[in-house]
């Protein structure tokens, strides 16, 4: 283990460093947010995206947004914002300056339960810049100086079956442990990263032999030089329909605030999740009218058909078998591109374009769900987005098109109607052959905006000031065959909410959602052969919670969840799930997270999702299915003011099981258990 | 349900709910406060009011080869609430023991408690037999003068008996309920009860004071669907109950208890 030698060396720059401050208590909060967020989606999608949003909040939560002088960009990136909202807290503060949080609530529109949700991410802030322009001077780039070094380690206790085979066989060539870690420093004006993983499975021989390393060297809001980053990082923009990556939240829970993607612009970029960023240089200059320009190259991980004919990168970035090594990093892409947004009198105006170039050529599948998907060497995409508000409605659009000539189109709208009531209108329709692949728009499934045509309504009305009832209808269809079909298929997803609190300490929400959509089965005709029918795919679930807090150090949250599915052809399955979670702080140090969960459910379709606490920056969206039961318990302990550990163990155990998972993670008997360890040293 | 019973009889054959009241309202104890008869039920809401004995029967269907009978003590103390339970089921040719040992104690609203159960089963003759020790846990808080909520998971170390040939895992579950007072005079108990093993089980029951010290009981479980009535007498020092449970398959099951504070 080198874990301590690496504290040793963070201990190092504890010596460069000034002040120390005691942690911030938002951490509950940010969790919440996370959870609604994350907990309708499935692992496939939470895996991509979930690790960059976890740690977009978090960091908002450490580095909150100065409410007294962040400007409409700024303050979009706090959730419970939008566009309505971040012009009446600007015109609010210009007589009022804020001085404390709390006084955001006068600003209207803000409400006792967005305040709560905005809270951990704001500050009325104080003094700003001492050092006003002094570039030579260091007390310039060192003002608001933070330290963050991390260490994780995961592992799971069971052998599976690729730590078990001979590499030569196809097994995994390294050992079984995930190790994480991350070097950060920050300052008002300067950002220096440095990330290293390697997944279990992967070798590593020494520090420089990580499988994955990102860094970057980030100067922020210097003058009218937004920022400029030097290595790693993300770029969102307008809509997301040429160019967003960092994830994103979609449909869910909060049903009138997600639909219109708050766009973050040019970021530093410091996570794991290995394939969705740019390597480069990049950079934003400019106030009202602002002007950004990237350009990236780098390699990218993509299995050979012949020569140099490639399958589109894969977006895992395990690299554990001799076969996932012998293609790591097998072909390059080099992208450059630019954006420009005005902040005209009537609104947001922008133009965002790109180029991106492979140096294979790349070929697209050849099952009828890939017809219209990219082939070739290079491709580009130019769009135009706009945001701005009309009355007290807000309103966003982008159109984009593909060098192919494949266009997509969303556009919508949030509103107010009267004093309780909101909602949010969207429309989409991305052509089938729109090839927009560094771009994620709002859609039935995240990722590329591509081959959908549909509209979305939500509506969320406070019953009460302790009960808010909200839903959503989302309606779409693929003109061309989606996955596993042969023909353009349609669909519809609804979710119902009620959530509020019986008393002071007890908050319930049902949650119930429905999705019917069209899928192919086999169906044997009269003759006895097998003909391709369309037939309906349903899935229904309702799920009750409680939660009580009994007093500030203890919290018991109970929740059941029953769920129905049909395959297309097949008969209804069910699922069903209860669990008892225990939350303890003994003391202002240590906060203790306990759960006993029992799942019984027919198929995997019937799989349920619970959110788990985890350690730091990870996200635990753990599906459960077949009949057993899953325990946890995360422990957090700030041992002193700089260090923080955190603990997880977990098992999970089914019932009469002989082997659990397939393939190189199959693991012999019915238990499943995993640990996990990790240390910050934070110094500001 | 025959099936099961024929099929593993060590899961099934005993009930794990002891208590005249406690069956009487369906078996649902999660969140029953007051209950004597705790370390069977809930070890978190072991009553705190005074030391109690208490002697309990129930002939399962009529057939005296298979009565449950159990006795428990509880004493509360400075440092918490201890009790020691006790349980038997069976006759010679097939018998169930159990003993446990629990604890509870509060922390600012947070009821909790624990027990450690040795459990014993024997096949008569040379059938032979087998122990095993399992723990259970329990929570319980009040949320208001009316409302109580309650978790109990059993057999936490998934603990199982060790035969020479094969084990026999023992019942594993997690039970979530609450107790509600509907009126000063009537009590709604409800629980979801799910043993990994088997399907969901909901259980309900009312109590409702009939005239003072004199009370009448009513509850319904799923999984197995059973109905249970039954009614308790006391006074300030003792206490008599009585309940009757119906299996919709297996038939009538009459059961008393007789509680003294000590």
């Amino acid at each position: 283990m080198r874990v301590p030698s690496k504290i040793l060396l963070g201990c190092f720059f504890f010596f460069l460093l000034t002040s120390v401050q005691a942690q911030d208590s938002s951490q509950v909060e940010v969790e919440k947010q996370l959870e609604e967020a994350f907990e309708e989606l499935d692992t496939e999608e939470t895996g991509l995206t979930g690790e960059q949003l976890t740690q977009f909040l978090e960091d908002l939560a450490s580095n909150p947004i100065n409410i007294n002088s962040a400007g409409v960009n700024e303050l979009l990136q706090i959730p419970g914002f939008n566009l309505i909202l971040a012009r009446a807290v600007i015109d609010f503060r210009r007589n009022n300056p804020f001085e404390r949080v709390s006084d955001i609530q006068r600003v209207s529109g803000i409400g006792a339960a967005t305040f709560q949700r905005m809270r951990p991410y704001i500050t009325v802030g104080g003094v700003s810049d001492r050092f006003a322009n002094l570039y030579t001077n260091p007390g310039y780039w060192l003002s608001g100086n933070q330290f963050e070094y991390i260490s994780r380690y995961q592992q799971n206790i069971q052998d599976q079956e690729g730590f078990l085979r001979e590499d030569s066989l196809g097994g995994y060539t390294g050992n079984a442990v995930k190790y994480y870690q991350r070097l950060r420093m920050r300052s008002d004006h300067l950002s220096l990263n440095l990330t290293q993983e390697k997944d279990a499975g992967e070798t590593l021989s020494g520090p420089t032999d990580f499988d994955f390393n990102s860094w970057h060297i980030e100067l922020r809001e210097n003058g009218n030089l937004k920022n400029l980053v030097v290595g790693d990082y993300s770029l969102s923009f307008g809509q997301g329909l040429v160019l967003w990556t960092g994830g994103a939240f979609g449909k869910g829970r909060e049903v009138t605030g997600t639909v219109n993607k708050n766009e973050r612009g040019l970021r530093a970029y410091g996570s794991a999740q290995e394939t969705d960023f740019f390597r480069g240089i990049a950079a934003t200059y400019g106030n009202r009218l602002q002007v950004t320009g990237f350009y990236s190259s780098r390699p990218r991980t993509a299995s050979v058909i012949n020569g140099d004919t490639t399958n589109f990168p894969s977006s895992s970035g395990f690299h554990r078998t001799l076969s996932e090594i012998e293609r790591r990093n097998n072909i390059d892409q080099e992208t450059f591109g630019g954006r420009v947004t005005f902040d005209s009198p009537l609104g947001y105006l922008g133009v965002t374009g790109y180029q991106t170039t492979f140096n294979s050529y790349i070929e697209a599948g050849s099952s009828l769900s890939d017809l219209f998907d990219f082939e070739g060497k290079s491709n580009s995409v130019f769009g135009v987005d706009y945001r701005g508000l009309v009355g007290n409605s807000f309103l966003f659009a982008e159109a984009a098109r593909s060098e192919n000539g494949g266009l997509g189109l969303v556009s919508g709208l949030e509103a107010p109607i009267g004093l309780n009531t909101d909602i949010a209108i969207l429309y989409r329709n991305y052509q089938k052959d729109f090839q927009s692949f560094l771009g994620d728009g709002f859609g039935e499934s995240s990722g590329d905006p591509n081959n959908e045509n549909g509209i979305y309504l939500g509506i969320a009305h406070g019953l009460s000031n302790r009960f808010t009832i909200s839903g959503y209808i989302d309606q779409y269809s693929f003109n061309a065959p989606r996955s596993g079909n042969t023909q353009p298929t349609q669909g519809y997803d609804v979710l119902g909410l009620i959530e509020g609190s019986l008393s002071r300490n007890l908050n319930v929400y049902v949650l119930i959602r429905n999705e019917v959509k069209d899928d192919e089965f086999l169906m044997t005709d009269q003759e006895g052969r097998e003909v391709i029918t369309l037939g309906n795919e349903k899935r229904a679930s309702i799920r009750i919670q409680t939660e009580y807090q009994i007093n500030r150090q203890v919290r018991l949250r109970t929740r059941g969840e029953f769920v129905r599915f049909q395959g297309a052809g097949e008969d209804w399955e069910s699922g069903i799930l209860i669990y008892q979670d225990l939350r303890i702080l003994p003391s202002r140090k240590l906060q203790i997270d306990a759960r006993i969960t029992l799942f019984d459910t027919d198929s995997f379709d019937t799989r349920l999702y619970q959110f788990e606490n985890d350690l730091l920056y990870v996200l635990s969206n753990t599906a459960l299915s077949d009949r057993g039961q899953r325990m946890y318990m995360v422990l957090k302990y700030e041992a002193t003011e700089w260090i923080d550990i955190w603990a997880k163990y977990s098992i999970t155990i089914i019932e009469d099981a002989q082997t659990l998972s397939s393939g190189l993670g199959e693991i012999q008997g019915n238990k499943r258990s995993f640990i996990g360890l990790q240390a910050r040293i934070q110094i500001r | 349900m025959l099936f099961i019973i024929c099929a593993i009889p060590a899961y099934v054959s005993a009930q794990t709910t002891m208590g005249a009241r406690e069956i009487s309202l369906g078996q649902a104890t999660s969140a029953l406060k007051e209950s004597n008869w705790a370390i069977f039920g809930n070890p978190a809401l072991l009553s705190s009011s005074s030391s109690t004995v208490g002697f309990y029967g129930l002939r399962n269907y009529g057939f005296a080869e298979i009565t449950d009978m159990a006795a428990f003590g509880s004493l509360p103390t400075s440092v918490g609430i201890g009790a020691l339970g006790f349980h038997r089921y069976g006759d010679n040719l097939f018998s169930e023991t159990r003993i446990k040992l629990g604890y509870k104690n509060e922390w600012e609203l947070l009821h909790f408690g624990v027990t450690l159960n040795y459990n014993h089963i024997s096949f008569g003759g040379v059938y032979g037999s087998g122990g095993a020790i399992s723990m259970d846990v329990g929570l319980a808080s009040q949320i208001t003068e009316q409302l109580w909520i309650g978790a109990k998971a059993t057999n936490l170390n998934r603990s199982s008996y060790e035969f020479s040939t094969d084990e026999e895992d023992l019942a594993t579950d997690l039970s979530i309920g609450f107790s509600y007072n509907l009126e000063e005079q009537a009590l709604l108990v409800v629980d979801v009860v799910k043993d990994v093993r088997f399907p969901v089980s909901y259980r309900g029951g009312l109590e409702v004071t009939i005239v003072e010290g004199f009370l009448g009981r009513a509850g319904i479980t799923t999984e197995p669907l059973t109905y249970s009535f039954g009614f308790g007498y006391g006074k300030d020092f003792w206490e008599i109950n009585v309940a009757v449970q119906q299996h919709y398959a297996l038939g009538l099951s009459p059961g008393f208890d007789i509680l003294i504070n000590l």
